[in-house]
């Protein structure tokens, strides 16, 4: 008989059951919770699933998901003696930043650059919405008042990019400056860019009359195919001679642009513009949701630190709607009433989420309105002015 | 210098870049519409400029890139087909026409195809 409760023992303490800490079971939960989010409330499922499963593998008690190869030196000779789990290896795409830029590459091939370049001045509303980024950087330095938190100045720059509304950038960045925040940083800015439709109205509203709301825009001018070729060319050359460390973000998504738009030239590049739209998009966006989801390990993410981030981020989503919609209404009375203001929350990146909430809260005020197209251009604009800030930060802090 | 003076220089630093280069775009791309928009719009009127008229309709064509003899008949039937499901009796504009390549991924084609030869 003791023999089979030994056995039993030895069984029990084999299962994760006999390993599992609060903090992994605490997680677990958070995972069901995101995949319920995810799968029946519709919050960006593409991304929050992959992110939510990479989650509770790696949470799960001595499967090792996330562990790295194990090496050993006999007599002078190194042999692996483990290879590590999968997510571990999946997971070297995010750290040497390869992840990233390849999404970016796969948004340019599916991104119309068209209404950016028939309004060109939407551009400057991209730019008024990084405000959210500098000022959630200046907010988290100055909660080292407060105690038990205290973030440097790399973590700083690392949560204030949430308020990029980029998930590629915010990845990429973290990545580079605090990767020990990587986890709660991914999460944040995942969770924010599903909320876009409910944190983006009631700043809208408030910031704005009613008449300012209902603003018809003129119908855009329709844009050449060599503007179109030209656009990607010369925004990548700009961009990076003026500012390097933003070259590999902004090059990518502009090479996967160039790509989209000369098909029509050489027809031959549907087959890579189809390529990075579709099956290399969904591989790496598996891959890039999977590990970032593994790096939220519970023992890591359930700090005070985590809760200030996302209060930081919900701050930085915020502030950064409300500095477009600010600089929409400076737009609106230097033109003489032709901008809509509401058009300028879509600055925040976000794309197309930040567009269509415009889209609706003009309709709310006025059926016949339709700004999805005005707004999609400052949405555009804040990708490559989340870029921008990112190559800021990186430079001045990494 | 104090963190916190630092984080001050890097928002004002970072938002004058960020706003800079974004202007230096902005200026580029009015620059870009000077050279190649306006060109453009005259290549356009110049290559296919019909008026077809159908039912009570003024339709403007502008944007058709072939020197087929048959362009207005296409676009013709294309209005027509376009007028017909909005009803048939309005004021419609067709402004532009271009051809949109086809992005379905090959399995979804497959599928397409099954689903069409299903219910054949």
């Amino acid at each position: 008989m003791s023999f089979i409760y030994e056995e039993l023992i030895k069984l029990y303490q084999s299962t994760g059951f006999a390993v599992i800490t609060w903090q992994q079971c605490v997680m677990l939960a958070v995972s069901c919770l995101l995949i319920y989010l995810a799968l029946k409330k519709g919050f960006e499922p593409l991304l929050l699933v992959p992110i939510a499963f990479g989650m509770l593998l790696a949470n799960l008690p001595a499967a090792g998901l996330m562990n790295g190869p194990i090496y050993e030196t006999i007599d002078g000779v190194t042999k692996m003696k483990d290879p590590g789990g999968l997510l571990y290896w999946l997971y070297q795409g995010v750290k040497l930043g390869i992840y990233p830029p390849l999404i970016f590459f796969g948004v340019g091939a599916m991104t119309d650059f068209a209404p950016l370049i028939a309004n060109p001045r939407s551009i400057l509303l991209g730019a008024a919405a990084q405000l959210g980024i500098f000022t959630t950087f200046m907010g988290a330095l100055l909660l080292d008042k407060l105690p038990f938190l205290e973030f440097t100045l790399k973590q700083a720059g690392s949560i204030g990019i949430i308020g990029g509304a980029d998930g590629p950038t915010a990845i990429f960045l973290t990545n580079k400056l605090a990767p020990e925040l990587l986890g709660p940083i991914a999460v944040a800015a995942y969770s924010y860019m599903a909320l876009v439709p409910l944190i983006q109205p009631p700043i809208m509203r408030a910031l704005t009359t009613k008449k300012e709301r209902e603003v018809v825009m003129e119908q855009l001018r329709p844009v050449s195919r060599m503007e179109r070729i030209i656009f990607p060319i010369l925004v990548t050359l700009v961009v990076s001679l003026v500012l390097p460390s933003a070259a590999i973000l902004v090059g990518m998504l502009m090479f996967g642009n160039l790509i989209r738009e000369a098909v029509d030239l050489q027809s031959v590049l549907n087959r890579l513009s189809k390529t990075a739209q579709n099956e290399m998009m969904n591989i790496v966006v598996i891959f890039l949701g999977i590990t970032v989801g593994a790096t939220a390990n519970g023992e890591l993410f359930l700090l005070p630190r985590t809760l200030a981030i996302i209060a930081l981020g919900l701050i930085a989503f915020s502030m950064g709607t409300a500095g477009g919609v600010l600089f929409g209404k400076l737009m609106y009375r230097l033109t003489g009433g032709k901008v809509n203001p509401l058009i300028g929350s879509a600055g925040v990146s976000a794309v197309p989420m930040a567009a269509r909430v415009s889209q609706k809260v003009g309709q709310e005020y006025n059926p016949n309105n339709y700004l999805l197209m005005h707004a999609m251009g400052p949405n555009v604009a804040g990708v490559i002015g989340s870029a921008v800030a990112a190559g800021v930060l990186l430079s001045m802090l990494g | 210098m104090s963190p916190i003076m630092y984080g001050l220089l890097v928002t004002l630093f970072g938002l004058t870049i960020v706003f800079l280069v974004l202007t230096g775009l902005w200026g580029i791309l009015a620059m870009m519409k000077l050279f190649f928009g306006g060109k453009k719009a005259q290549e356009t009127q110049a290559t296919v400029k019909s008026m077809v008229n159908t039912t009570g309709s003024e339709v403007t064509a502008a944007a058709v890139q072939s020197d087929e003899m048959d362009a207005d008949e296409l676009l013709a039937v294309i209005t027509a087909a376009i007028s017909a499901c909005m009803g048939g009796e309005n004021n419609l504009y067709v402004r532009k026409i271009t051809r949109v390549g086809d992005n379905t991924p090959v399995w979804g084609q497959i599928s397409k195809q099954e689903q069409m030869l299903n219910r054949l």
